[in-house]
């Protein structure tokens, strides 16, 4: 506008010298522009994705930016990492940033769902060097990130006591009457009376014994994925589109809500020891236990969809504990066959 | 150097720098510069976090009320000169205000306030500079206007950035900007080297914006010309006393001349004993009164102009010889002047004028300078808009931008001869009139006194002679004037008592007392000498060489110059370095001040010519720009394109390159072919699973032992590869490997298989 009114001033009036400072202006907003478009050149941005992302869990994703540049350096540039397109509102700045350097930074940010996340590429821009103009690069980067589930609080009604009455014996609590296997740390959970205490004091730490007795410590997980229907078009007359949709979303939410659960859950018993199976409408993964297994099953429940109402019923193993999780519902513990009373039991 | 020191530094330097263009434009009076740059200098001191700035801080409503009286002041200021604002109050107001920032800076907004009021400084410098000092103080203002504004902007971006660190672990840490500014990394002499760059590529934009820009709309919105400070007034009447007497006061140029007979003498002796009897004609004034010069305005007076193909030729008929026209020009002095410093349409030129050469109009210029007679063989300029005007000729302009232009004089003292003039009994009374009135109340002590002077003497020559030689043996010359009592007539005053005056007087004296011997006078306001610049080789008249004279009229050999005043030391002459400056300020004001479309027409036609197009006024000319421009636009357009192919070439070799590089990606030649993989083995019954890695996929493809299983499970790795590991796989093995693939007969067969089974 300044300068507009000043160009007006010039050719109006008949200043020659105003030409001089209209000109000063003009050119200074075209160095702008060169400038600005010198500085976002040759920079290739670089992602440091953390190990996994947990949807509602803040993670940090580092951002490194690489000057190609012989000689000029770069000056007050923003990454901003292109979601399908349009910039997260996360910023990564860099101030200076020398030829033929590179420098790392890092972004907060949390995500919202559970899937695949695709960071189309990056978002280069500046302001430099008058700030003047916002000039702005996208730079194709794909990435396919996958964000595990939202892990939820277990209760403590599920999994207390629920390790005593599965396995080989009857006793009320995890039986320690196997073969010595070895030690480990102790972990929450643990039960205090496996107790290595000697170890534990040579250490400065509890050390918990292990025993050989590990059999019936495998616990399946059935999800039912199923999605319900019908149950909409019975009220459609009165209940309407608003309500449809209100229905819809709930349905949703209760279907997130269980593979969060069963994420919660899987992630809670594999910490315990446990080896731990999943069973949903038409595909299954066999019981395993350790850290690749924890893996393993956020993978598949960060992937899950619903299945047709139609499907099979998923089903548990035939003589193990299972824990049956079914959207709008409590989970449900079944009991192995000859274990107990073999009832039901839901938290 | 750290950041901050840095930004303060170049900040306090624009500072100067926008005073300088003020100073250099005359706006700023000295006193109120030297003030403004020692509190500028005290406000250096007063940093956020000291003492100093707390107390500046606390007594902050103490400045915004003076502010607040300031504005009153300068507003009522203002007002009171309308419609002719003057705008030295605001310039005041601007100045003070800047300094206020200066002891106010903490925030960045406070520091943008003060390259804001720099820049309205600079403005208005632009608007009023007429000399080329001005140029300096502009090249500066825009590298330091780079660094200003270049380093503000990393100090805004940095304290709304740099708030906040990311860790792994906890929460974000916040990060003290004190710590960045404090940095000696951030900026350092190459950076300020590399942007005086850029900012010298600025200056060269802003000047060829300067070349280019058409000069077309001068007045088209709101009207009115460019206006010039008035430096000295030649107006409708001269008071006795006010102007027009030498002095070394004011030294600002008023005119410039090219006198090509002052260049061809050798000698400068000879040359500046030459210059000492240069009279400058300007007004010319018939009517006394009360101590006041004034024109009668009567028709019979009326300077003729007539115009012919050539220059405009200036006669009176009625004291001319019968046969005086046409003029011969052949034995003028020619002179080529620029007005540069005087406000008034007044076209000078060397004793006597019979001629004016103007410039021809303007392409596409909304008005036209044209001469109007005046009175007394005087001439003005006239500025006219559209058609000629055919109205009252005296409407002269009333603010003047200056002009350019050739006379052609005759020095009535030069081989005087008897033939000049008519005699005087033939001359109409009515004519002679006015040049012979002496007001009623100095009538009998003039006569008196003048014929005791020419003692019977019947000759009128003779009688000027007597008087000019009273005149200079009984009064001294003086500057230092003391008026007697107010009602007294000032050249009663003079000639009886004071007896001392400057060239106002005497020529008022000597006018006023030929009158009353009966010889026929008029009073002149003009400028007397000027100073020799060796370097541009022209005469500088300068405003203290203001002077008055009288011409009288002597019959047969027509109006004659009569100078009273005693011979006083003139100005001092031009030094070496001052005659440098002062060709600089003369090119400055012909090239840049007077720069206007006309010349950009010339200058267009003069590159056409060069390039061969256009029309030419000379075939040789024509023929030799063309000769010596057309090779080497030939060579710089073949080294463009050459420049230009190679940059493509790089770009397209770059390009291949970064697709190597980044062949990770899907839309990379691996990344397609893995996912056309992946698709066909879905739709021969082979889909990947939601949480199947590639390497998992690719291991159950073999396991089904699929024929083309190989060579997925090759894509598969370079795929990963690739994708995860950032290897660089060239275009040339994957195209390879699609080859292998379709060589293999693809995943057709594994359909085939399946169905078979």
């Amino acid at each position: 506008m300044a300068t507009l009114l000043v160009g007006l001033a010039a050719i109006n009036a008949g200043l020659n010298l105003l030409f001089l400072v209209w000109g000063m202006m003009l050119f200074l907003i075209l160095a702008s522009g060169v400038l600005s478009e010198l500085c976002l050149r040759h920079l290739q941005p670089r992602r440091k994705a953390p190990t996994s992302i947990t949807a509602g869990t803040p993670y940090l994703m580092g951002v490194a930016l690489t000057n190609e540049k012989r000689r000029l350096p770069s000056f007050s540039v923003e990454v901003e990492d292109l979601v399908d397109g349009k910039p997260i509102e996360k910023r990564c700045y860099f101030l200076k940033l020398p030829a033929g350097r590179t420098q790392e930074t890092a972004y907060r940010h949390v995500a919202t769902k559970r899937g695949r996340l695709h960071l189309s590429g990056y978002r280069l821009s500046t302001r430099f060097p008058f700030g003047l103009i916002h000039k702005s690069k996208d730079v194709s980067a794909p990435l396919e990130l996958l964000v595990f589930p939202e892990l939820c609080p277990v209760p403590n009604a599920l999994m207390r006591g629920f390790s005593s009455r599965h396995g080989r014996g009857h006793q009320k609590w995890r039986s320690r009457r196997g073969d010595f296997y070895g030690l480990r740390e102790f972990r929450k959970g643990d039960d205090p009376r496996d107790i290595h205490w000697r170890t534990s004091a040579r250490l400065g730490a509890p050390f918990v014994r292990e025993t050989e007795d590990d059999e019936g410590q495998e616990i399946g997980l059935v999800l039912d994925n199923r999605m319900k229907a019908g149950d909409g078009e019975a009220k459609e007359g009165t209940e309407g589109r608003e309500g449809k949709a209100l229905r819809a979303g709930a349905d949703d939410a209760a279907f997130e809500h269980a593979i969060s659960m069963t994420a919660s859950l899987a992630c809670e018993l594999l910490s315990r020891g446990y080896r731990v199976g999943l069973s949903v409408c038409g595909d299954a993964i066999s019981p395993e236990g350790g850290q690749a297994q924890t893996t393993r099953l956020l993978r598949f429940l960060a992937l899950l969809g619903p299945a047709a109402v139609d499907s099979p019923q998923p089903a548990a193993r035939p003589n193990g504990a299972s824990i049956r999780i079914v959207p709008g519902r409590a989970p449900e513990v079944r009991l192995p066959t000859g274990a107990g009373d073999g009832t039901r039991r839901s938290a | 150097m750290r950041f901050q020191v840095t930004h303060k530094l170049t900040t306090y330097a624009l500072v100067l720098v926008a005073l300088g263009a003020l100073s250099a434009a005359g706006l700023l009076d000295p006193s109120v510069a030297t003030l403004a740059i020692a509190a500028g200098a005290l406000s250096w001191f007063v940093d956020p976090g000291t003492r100093v700035f707390a107390f500046a801080t606390r007594i902050n409503p103490g400045f915004r009320l003076a502010a607040a009286l300031f504005f009153g002041i300068t507003a009522y200021r203002v007002w009171r000169h309308l419609p002719e604002p003057d705008l030295t109050p605001i310039l005041n107001l601007v100045v003070f205000l800047l300094v206020y920032k200066l002891f106010q800076r903490s925030a960045n907004r406070d520091y943008l306030q003060i390259y804001v009021l720099a820049f309205l400084m600079v403005l208005a410098g632009a608007a009023f500079a007429q000399s080329f000092v001005f140029v300096p103080a502009f090249v500066a203002y825009v590298v330091l206007t780079t660094w200003t504004l270049i380093l503000l902007h990393l100090r805004r971006e940095m304290e709304e950035n740099y708030l906040v660190k990311h860790g792994d672990q906890g929460t974000s840490q916040k990060v003290g900007v004190a710590r960045i500014l404090n940095s000696r990394r951030v900026v350092g002499g190459a950076f300020l080297l590399a942007t005086a760059g850029v900012a010298m590529a600025v200056v060269v934009g802003a000047t060829i914006t300067f070349a280019i820009v058409p000069r077309v709309g001068t007045g088209f919105a709101f009207g009115g010309q460019r206006t010039r400070r008035t430096l000295i007034g030649f107006s409708d009447e001269v008071t006795l006393g006010t102007s027009g007497f030498l002095s070394d006061e004011n030294d600002t140029v008023a005119l410039r001349a090219v006198l090509p007979r002052l260049s061809k003498i050798a000698s400068d002796e000879q040359r500046d004993a030459e210059m000492d009897h240069l009279y400058w004609r300007g007004t010319v004034y018939d009517t006394y009164e009360k101590g006041r010069w004034q024109r009668s305005r009567s028709d019979a007076l009326r300077t003729h102009i007539v115009e012919s193909n050539g220059p405009s030729l200036i006669h009176e008929p009625h004291f001319g010889p019968p046969n005086q026209m046409p003029v011969s020009l052949a034995d003028a002095e020619r002179q080529e002047i620029d007005i540069v410093g005087v406000s008034a349409p007044v076209a000078f030129a060397l004793d006597r004028p019979i001629a004016f050469d103007l410039p021809p109009p303007k392409f596409g210029a909304l008005s036209d300078l044209r001469l109007i007679p005046r009175w007394s063989s005087e001439v003005a300029f006239h500025d006219v808009v559209g058609e000629t005007p055919n109205g009252d000729p005296g409407n002269e302009l009333r603010t003047f931008s200056g002009a350019h232009y050739i006379a052609y004089s005759q020095d009535p003292m030069v081989g005087a001869r008897a033939n000049r003039g008519r005699p005087l009994a033939q001359v109409p009374q009515e004519v002679l009139a006015p040049y012979l009135v002496v007001p009623t109340q100095l009538t009998a002590a003039l006569s008196t006194l003048a014929k005791s002077i020419t003692d019977e003497r019947s000759a009128p020559i003779a009688k000027v002679i007597a008087i000019s030689r009273w005149l200079e043996s009984t009064h001294e010359y003086s500057t230092n004037l003391s008026r007697g009592a107010r009602d007294r007539d000032p050249v009663d005053d003079f000639l009886f008592d004071r007896k001392s005056g400057h060239c106002e007087y005497f020529a008022s004296a000597a006018a006023l007392l030929l009158r009353s011997v009966g010889v026929p006078t008029r009073y002149v306001n003009g400028f007397l000498g000027g100073e020799w610049n060796a370097v541009g080789q022209y005469v500088t008249v300068r405003q203290n060489r203001a002077h008055a004279w009288v011409e009288a009229y002597i019959g047969e050999f027509g109006w004659m110059r009569v100078d009273a005043t005693p011979p006083v030391r003139p100005p001092g002459r031009m030094g070496r370095l001052r005659q440098l400056i002062d060709s600089v300020d003369f090119l400055w004001g012909r090239w840049v001040v007077g720069y206007d479309l006309g010349r950009q027409i010339d200058i267009a036609r003069n590159f056409g010519r060069g390039l061969g197009v256009g029309d030419s006024p000379s075939e040789n000319r024509s023929a030799s720009h063309s000769t010596s421009l057309r090779p080497l636009l030939v060579k710089g357009s073949v080294v463009v394109a050459l420049i230009v192919g190679w940059r493509l070439v790089i770009r397209r070799r770059r390009k291949r390159r970064v697709s190597q590089t980044i062949a990770g990606l899907p839309h990379s030649p691996i990344g397609r072919l893995y996912t056309k993989s992946v698709e066909r083995l879905a739709e021969t019954g082979y889909p990947r699973r939601p949480a199947e890695t590639a390497k998992e996929f690719s291991k159950r493809i073999r396991d089904a032992d699929l024929p083309a299983a190989s060579e997925f499970s090759e894509i598969s790795e370079l795929y990963v590869a690739a994708r995860f590991g950032q290897a660089a796989i060239s275009d040339d093995v994957v195209t390879d490997l699609a080859k292998r693939l379709n060589q293999a007969g693809g995943f057709r067969s594994a359909r085939n298989n399946r169905s078979a089974a």
